[in-house]
């Protein structure tokens, strides 16, 4: 996370731009919910939590469309624990396959960020 | 004081306001329609819900039982506006942006089953929840239609087109608005709204010139068309309740008649006289459970097709497309089996009556005598009482037919006599002149009397394929014939000098002459 959020706020700073802003965010939320999820089981209001902290995230509804692709495509994974202030939570975690996933994917953004400096 | 709505979040329960529920639903709707084509929609929508339940669990407090307004707009504002549940693969479409609108404004009730409540499939209770009323009432409704077997057919068609009220939107809508005058006025307006929309946006493809003078219209003008469209759609909701009632009504008849066809066989007075009728001509190779079968499936497949056309169009009901095609399916499978069952019915039918035969049979009359009376009487044959009023007479396995004709002929040579010819058709010449010799008439002779039965009789295998019986009268030049009153409706084509029209020579006596029949006297002397 740490080496993502001032990359993402130094664009973000220069472009001032709501919808560039908000298509950015779009392309890595990908990326940042499988980084959140790769240091231990999270929530849906704890990935939230982290991703609106980091600025990277505005409103939850976003993520659960996203989980349910990502846990689909075999890189994420689930199991239910009760709760005491509501119904049972959904608790995910990386797949191994989603670690191998992320790996690529962290190379791939680096790859990227550096690209987009080098300009 | 405010009233307050349960449902269900999640597994759990919440007491929501109206206006907080109404919007609950709005929203959840909305989201729905955004995701609609997203891979595991159902998953992402039980998650949502699950997340709103923990929201509102979090305000809730001893001293706070129930969810208002506020909390809903605080929970939505945590989740996002339906636009943003997009995952930056589909973009949010006009479409969403306005359903959630118009949701938002107020929620029509719509026909969904009561899955959760139902004791099969929960379509009772559902129309329950449409009609207001006790689901008993429709549970017990339906019982007894399935005595006659229709509430069995009419429950499957409603299973399938019927979807289940799985979310709590639908659950929701489910149990939607009450119609009161002001819901009215605001479904007329929505209505005209969508129809408006529709009109214009079909515009725009026919033409340029179409869309501006779509939109060029008045303010005034545009309320009336709005107005009227409202009207329609209206109108059209309370046929289409009407339709359904009498596609019940016509369901439960077919199988009325069905079944009394079914049972016909063992009484056949009892039977209607249209099952008599198609009994009578039936190809003699097929049986009347085929034609049934046939019909009913042929009817069936219509009315299964309205059914689903009527619910989907006139109540709103969202069938899913699967469930559209299974309808579609079937409903033309059974309508072009019972038709093609009919069309090779028809053309075998057809094919029986391609080759004519006759049978003749010359009856002397006693000598000696030279004047004559010839009357009509009631078959001498054992007919039912309560016969069915066709022209047709079903008795056991005779059928009795009221072909008969008479005539009066100069007598070639000097004795009279009473000639019988009996026709009938068949698929070939011999079928034929066995039908025709399996017919049998009723001819009874006594002194100067000639009594001709008015009905014939052959099997009902036989079936009706133009079995008809001539009785001719050969009387020499001298002898004298009474025809009685009775005769006015058989007399088919008599020669006489007078030009007599067949039925007013009855109920007058004729001499035979060397020239013809001719008009002796008025009355019987």
């Amino acid at each position: 996370m740490c080496c993502i959020v001032p990359n993402i706020n130094y664009i973000f700073a220069n472009m001032n731009t709501e919808n560039a802003r908000a298509q950015m965010r779009k392309g890595v939320l990908e990326l940042c919910v499988l980084r959140v999820v790769r240091k231990g089981e999270a929530y849906t209001s704890d990935l939230s939590e982290a991703l609106k902290q980091a600025d990277l995230l505005v409103v939850e509804g976003t993520l659960y469309p996203l989980l349910t692709r990502l846990k689909n495509a075999g890189w994420l994974d689930y199991r239910w624990e009760e709760s005491k202030s509501g119904p049972p939570r959904k608790y995910y975690k990386l797949t191994e396959n989603g670690e191998r996933l992320l790996d690529a994917l962290d190379q791939e953004w680096n790859a990227f960020v550096n690209a987009v400096n080098s300009l | 004081m405010k009233k307050t709505i349960d449902i269900n979040l999640g597994g759990m329960l919440f007491h929501l306001d109206e206006d907080a529920y109404q919007r609950v639903g709005a929203y959840l709707d909305a989201v729905r329609a955004q995701l609609k084509h997203v891979e595991g929609c159902e998953e992402i929508i039980a998650d949502i819900e699950a997340r709103l339940a923990e929201l509102f669990h979090a305000h809730l407090s001893p001293g706070k039982q129930v969810i208002s307004l506020s909390e809903v707009d605080a929970a939505i504002r945590t989740l996002g506006q339906p636009e943003d549940f997009g995952d930056g693969e589909s973009q949010p479409t006009a479409e969403t942006a306005q359903s959630y609108g118009e949701a938002y404004e107020k929620r029509i009730r719509r026909l969904y089953r009561d899955v959760e409540n139902g004791f099969v499939g929960g379509v009772c209770g559902g129309l329950a929840a449409y009609f207001r009323v006790d689901p008993v009432i429709f549970r017990v409704l339906f019982l007894l239609l399935l005595f006659s077997g229709a509430g069995f057919i009419a429950y499957f068609i409603l299973w399938a087109a019927i979807p289940g009220a799985r979310t709590t939107a639908e659950k929701l809508a489910m149990r939607g608005e009450d119609i009161t005058l002001d819901n009215i006025k605001k479904s007329v307006e929505e209505e005209a709204q969508r129809m408006k929309a529709r009109f214009q946006a079909g515009a725009e493809e026919v033409s340029p010139a179409v869309k501006r003078a779509a939109s060029g219209l008045g303010g005034a003008t545009r309320n009336i068309v709005e107005a009227i469209g409202g009207l329609v759609a209206i109108v059209f909701r309370v046929i289409g309740f009407f339709l359904l009632l009498g596609i019940a009504a016509a369901g439960i008849a077919l199988i009325v008649v069905a079944t009394n066809g079914f049972s016909f066989e063992s009484d056949w007075t009892q039977g209607t006289p249209i099952f008599a009728m198609a009994m009578t001509v039936l190809p003699s190779s097929m049986s009347m459970s085929v034609l049934w079968l046939a019909t009913i499936a042929a009817v069936l497949g219509i009315v299964i097709e309205i059914t689903a056309l009527v619910l989907r169009y006139t109540f709103r009901v969202d069938i899913p497309r699967a469930s559209w095609r299974w309808i579609h399916g079937t409903a033309i499978l059974s309508s072009l089996v019972g038709v093609i069952i009919w069309v090779v019915m028809g053309i075998q039918m057809g094919l029986e009556f391609r080759e004519e035969a006759r049978h003749i049979e010359a009856i002397p009359l006693a000598e000696g005598r030279t004047e004559w009376v010839l009357t009509v009487a009631p078959n001498a044959l054992n007919i039912p009482d309560n016969h069915v009023s066709l022209g047709e007479f079903l008795d056991g396995l005779d059928l009795y037919y009221d072909g008969i004709a008479l005539d009066v002929k100069q007598s070639m040579r000097q004795v009279p006599s009473l000639e019988c010819v009996v026709e009938s058709r068949g698929s070939n010449r011999r079928e034929a002149r066995l039908k025709a010799d399996r017919v049998q008439y009723d001819v009874t002779l006594e002194g100067d009397s000639i009594v001709v039965g008015d009905l014939i009789s052959f099997p009902l295998d036989d079936r009706f394929r133009g079995q008809n019986a001539r009785f001719t009268l050969y009387l020499p030049v001298g002898h004298s014939v009474y025809l009685d009153e009775s005769c006015s409706d058989y007399l088919d084509d008599v020669d006489n000098l007078q030009n007599m029209y067949d039925p007013r020579m009855a109920g007058k006596l004729w001499l035979m002459t060397e020239e013809g029949l001719t008009l002796y006297a008025e009355s019987r002397l």
